[in-house]
C-alpha cells in the first residue's frame, strides 16, 4: 500500500509541475474566449491562447488526471493483500483510457490545422473521440465492478465478518457500561 | 393542443407538487427515529438508492445551467457530464462498500459521524460538518433561488398571474420542499427522487429525440452550423479551451466522491452488496438525463446562429425557451416538472445533510447531548430552509460566492478525508484536518478576492490537488496512527 501512495504522490507532483508550467509559461493571452461578434449572450473561441506548448502541457495534465482516476479505482479494490490480477486489469484499463485520450488529442491537432468538416456519428472527429471514447470507456470499470464484485469488492464471507465485529463491539460496549455502573454503585 | 400548452404545463407542475406532498405524508408514518430521518434506517432498496444517487447529482444545474453553458460556450461544459461516468465509478469503487460498513459499525447517521469513527477524532468530524454547512448554505440558497425563478417564470408564461414577486414564489416552492422534508426526512426525499429521476430520464430522452427530428439534417446539421460560425465551439473543448475543460474533468471526475449529499446515500442501502447494482443504474440514469443538457444547448445555439430563433436574453433561458417554443405541449409539461424536480431533489438532499450537521454532528463534536433528536431535526430542517431562502433573497454577491463554493469545495475538503482516508489506514487526523482547512481557505480566498486563474483553470482543481498533496505527504511523514481495533478490522474487509 505504501508504494501505491508514493506513486500517488508522484502523480500529484507531476500535476503541480504541469499547472505551474501553465501559469508561468509565456502566452499570447491567458484569456480563453471572447464575446461573440453578433450574439452577446454567446462566447467564441480566442485563438491567441492556443499555443502548441500550452496544448501539450494540457495534454499531460489530462494524462496525469487519467492516471489518478485509475489509481483511485485501484485503491478502492486493492484490499489488504497484493493481488496481481487486479493490478494487471486496472493497468490495462489505464493504457486503453490514455490511448483513447491520446488519439482524441491527435485528432484535435489535425482538426485545428485542417479546414474540412468531417463527422462521425453527428460530431467532428475529435469531439466524437471525446464523447464516444473518453466518456464511455469508464463503462469498462463499471463492468469490472459488477462482474468481479464478489471476488474483488466484497467476498460472501466478508459480511459475516462484519456481523461478528459488530457483535463483539456491542458486547464490549455492554460490558464497559456494566463495569461503569458497578463502579458508580461502589462509590 | 398548442392552445392548451400553458394549462398543460401548469397542471403537470401541480400534479408533481401534489405527489411530493403525498409522499411526505406517507413518509411521515415511516419516520420514527433520527436514523430513519437521516439515513432511512439503512433500509433502502437498489432502485430507490440508485435513483436518489443520480437525481441528486444531476441537480437543477444540469437542467437549467447545463444547456445554458452549451449554448454559451459550445462543447466545453460537456466535460462535466463526461467526468460523471468516471466519477460514479470512483465513488463506488472507493466508498460503495466502505461507507456502508462504517455506517453499520458505528450506527453512524451522517458523514461526519462516520469520519469521527474512522479517525477516532471528533475534531475531524467537526471540520467535515463545518465544510458541509458552508457548502450547503451556498448550494441550498442557489437551488432555492433557482426553484423560485423557475416557478415565477412558469406562472408568468402561463398567464395565471400578471405579476408575482420572487418572494411569493419562494414561499410557494419552499413550502412544498419544507413540507415533505420536515415530515418525511430522507425517506420522503429518496422516494420523491424516484418520481423526480423518472421524470428527468423520460423527459430528457424525449427531448433528445425531438432535437434530432426538429433540426433539418439532425445532429450533423447542428454541428455544421456551429462549425461554420466557430469551429472551436463544436470541437472537443468548446470556447473555453483544452486546459479549462480538463480542469473540469479533474474536479468533476475525482470530486464526485466528495459530494456529501451524494455519498451519504451510500450509507442507506439495505445490503452492502446492493452497491453492485446501484452503480450501473445510477450511471444510466445520469447518462439519459444528461442528453437534455447537451442536445438543448447545441440546438439553441444552432437555431440562433441560423436566425431561426431570436437571440436569448440570457444563456440560462436556453432550456425554457426550447420547451416553450419547440417541444410538444405534453412533453414541455413533463420537462418543466423535471426541471423543478431536478432542483428539488438536490435541495432536499442538502437540507438533510445540513440539518444533520447542525443538529447532530457539531453538538456531538462539542460534547453537547441533544435530547429528542427527531423533533429537533425537523425544527432545524425548517429553520435551515428559512435561512437559505432569506440568504438567497438578501445576501447579494455573497450567494454567488458561496454558490460557486459548492462542488469544488466539497471535492477538495472531502475527497482526501473520506474517499482516500476510508481506504488507507496510514491516514492521520492531522493530515485530514489540514487538508480540510487548506481547501476551504483556498476556495474562499480565491472567490472573495476574485483572483483570475489563467486559461480558465477551475479553482477546484487547484484546491483539490493541494489538499490531496497535503493529506498524503503529512500522513506519510507522521507516525502511523493507532486505530480502533474494530475500525482496523473493517478497513481490512
Amino acid at each position: 500500500m505504501r508504494k501505491t501512495f508514493i506513486v500517488f504522490l508522484l502523480i500529484l507532483i507531476s500535476l503541480i509541475l504541469v499547472l505551474t508550467g501553465l501559469i508561468i509559461v509565456p502566452a499570447n493571452s491567458i484569456r480563453v474566449h471572447a464575446q461573440h461578434d453578433l450574439f452577446p449572450t454567446m462566447l467564441k473561441s480566442d485563438d491567441a491562447s492556443q499555443s502548441e506548448l500550452i496544448l501539450w502541457l494540457a495534454f499531460f495534465f489530462g494524462v496525469f488526471s487519467i492516471c489518478l482516476f485509475t489509481l483511485f479505482l485501484y485503491i478502492g479494490i486493492s484490499g489488504k493483500n497484493f493481488h496481481r490480477k487486479k493490478l494487471v486489469v486496472i493497468v490495462t484499463g489505464l493504457i486503453v483510457y490514455v490511448g483513447i485520450f491520446s488519439f482524441g488529442f491527435a485528432s484535435y491537432l489535425e482538426y485545428i490545422q485542417n479546414d474540412s468538416f468531417r463527422v462521425f456519428l453527428g460530431f467532428p472527429a475529435p469531439t466524437a473521440w471525446m464523447l464516444y471514447g473518453i466518456w464511455f470507456f469508464p463503462l469498462f470499470f463499471t463492468f469490472l465492478y459488477v462482474v468481479k464484485f464478489n471476488d474483488w469488492v466484497l467476498k460472501p464471507d466478508d459480511y459475516q465478518r462484519l456481523q461478528s465485529i459488530i457483535k463483539s463491539r456491542e458486547q464490549r460496549t455492554k460490558r464497559r457500561k456494566g463495569e461503569k455502573e458497578k463502579r458508580r454503585e461502589g462509590d | 393542443m398548442e392552445a392548451l400548452r400553458n394549462p398543460i404545463i401548469l397542471v403537470s407542475l401541480i400534479i408533481y407538487m401534489l405527489l411530493c406532498i403525498g409522499i411526505g405524508i406517507w413518509a411521515l408514518r415511516r419516520t420514527k427515529s433520527t436514523s430513519d430521518f437521516f439515513i432511512a434506517g439503512r433500509n433502502l432498496g437498489v432502485m430507490v438508492t440508485a435513483f436518489a444517487v443520480f437525481s441528486c447529482t444531476m441537480s437543477g444545474f444540469g437542467f437549467v445551467g447545463g444547456p445554458g453553458l452549451v449554448y454559451k460556450m459550445g462543447m466545453s461544459s460537456v466535460w462535466m457530464v463526461i467526468a460523471s461516468l468516471i466519477g460514479f465509478n470512483i465513488s463506488f469503487f472507493l466508498l460503495g462498500k466502505r461507507l456502508r460498513l462504517f455506517s453499520e459499525l458505528g450506527g453512524s447517521i451522517s458523514l461526519p459521524d462516520a469520519v469521527a469513527l474512522r479517525y477516532g477524532n471528533k475534531t475531524t468530524g467537526f471540520f467535515v460538518a463545518v465544510a458541509i454547512i458552508m457548502g450547503v448554505m451556498g448550494y441550498l440558497a442557489t437551488q432555492i433561488l433557482a426553484m423560485s425563478i423557475v416557478l415565477r417564470d412558469i406562472l408568468l408564461q402561463t398567464g395565471i398571474v400578471e405579476s408575482i414577486s420572487l418572494g411569493t414564489t419562494m414561499i410557494i416552492s419552499g413550502s412544498i420542499l419544507v413540507f415533505y422534508s420536515v415530515t418525511g426526512g430522507i425517506i420522503a426525499s429518496v422516494y420523491t427522487d424516484i418520481i423526480q429521476g423518472s421524470i428527468m430520464i423520460i423527459g430528457a430522452i424525449l427531448i433528445f429525440i425531438t432535437v434530432i427530428i426538429l433540426y433539418d439534417g439532425g445532429l450533423v446539421s447542428i454541428s455544421q452550423t456551429i462549425f461554420e460560425d466557430d469551429r472551436e465551439a463544436i470541437g472537443p473543448w468548446g470556447t473555453l479551451g483544452m486546459v479549462g475543460c480538463l480542469s473540469w474533468l479533474f474536479v468533476f471526475g475525482l470530486g464526485a466522491s466528495g459530494q456529501p449529499h451524494v455519498i451519504t446515500k451510500m450509507m442507506m442501502n439495505k445490503k452492502v452488496s446492493d452497491a453492485r447494482h446501484i452503480l450501473p443504474i445510477s450511471i444510466f440514469g445520469y447518462f439519459f438525463s444528461a442528453l437534455l443538457w447537451i442536445s438543448v444547448g447545441l440546438i439553441m445555439r444552432a437555431l440562433v446562429l441560423k436566425g431561426i430563433h431570436p437571440e436569448l436574453t440570457s444563456a440560462d433561458t436556453a432550456a425554457s425557451q426550447f420547451l416553450q417554443y419547440y417541444a410538444h405541449p405534453i412533453l414541455a409539461g413533463v420537462v418543466f416538472s423535471g426541471l423543478f424536480a431536478a432542483i428539488m431533489s438536490t435541495s432536499d438532499s442538502f437540507l438533510n445533510i445540513g440539518a444533520a450537521a447542525i443538529m447532530h454532528d457539531i453538538p456531538k463534536a462539542l460534547g453537547i447531548e441533544i435530547k429528542n433528536e427527531l423533533y429537533w431535526a425537523r425544527i432545524i430542517t425548517f429553520l435551515l430552509t428559512l435561512l437559505a431562502g432569506a440568504f438567497a433573497l438578501y445576501s447579494g454577491d455573497l450567494i454567488a460566492i458561496l454558490g460557486a463554493f459548492g462542488w469544488g469545495t466539497f471535492a477538495a475538503a472531502i475527497v482526501p478525508v473520506v474517499a482516500i482516508g476510508f481506504n488507507w489506514k496510514r491516514a492521520t487526523p492531522l493530515a485530514a484536518n489540514t487538508a480540510i482547512i487548506a481547501s476551504l481557505g483556498i476556495n474562499f480566498l480565491v472567490k472573495l478576492f476574485k483572483i483570475t486563474i489563467p486559461f480558465g483553470i477551475d479553482i477546484g482543481a487547484i484546491s483539490l490537488i493541494t489538499s490531496l498533496t497535503l493529506f498524503i505527504s503529512i500522513s506519510l511523514l507522521s507516525a502511523p496512527p493507532k486505530l480502533d481495533k474494530d475500525v482496523e478490522a473493517i478497513m481490512d474487509i
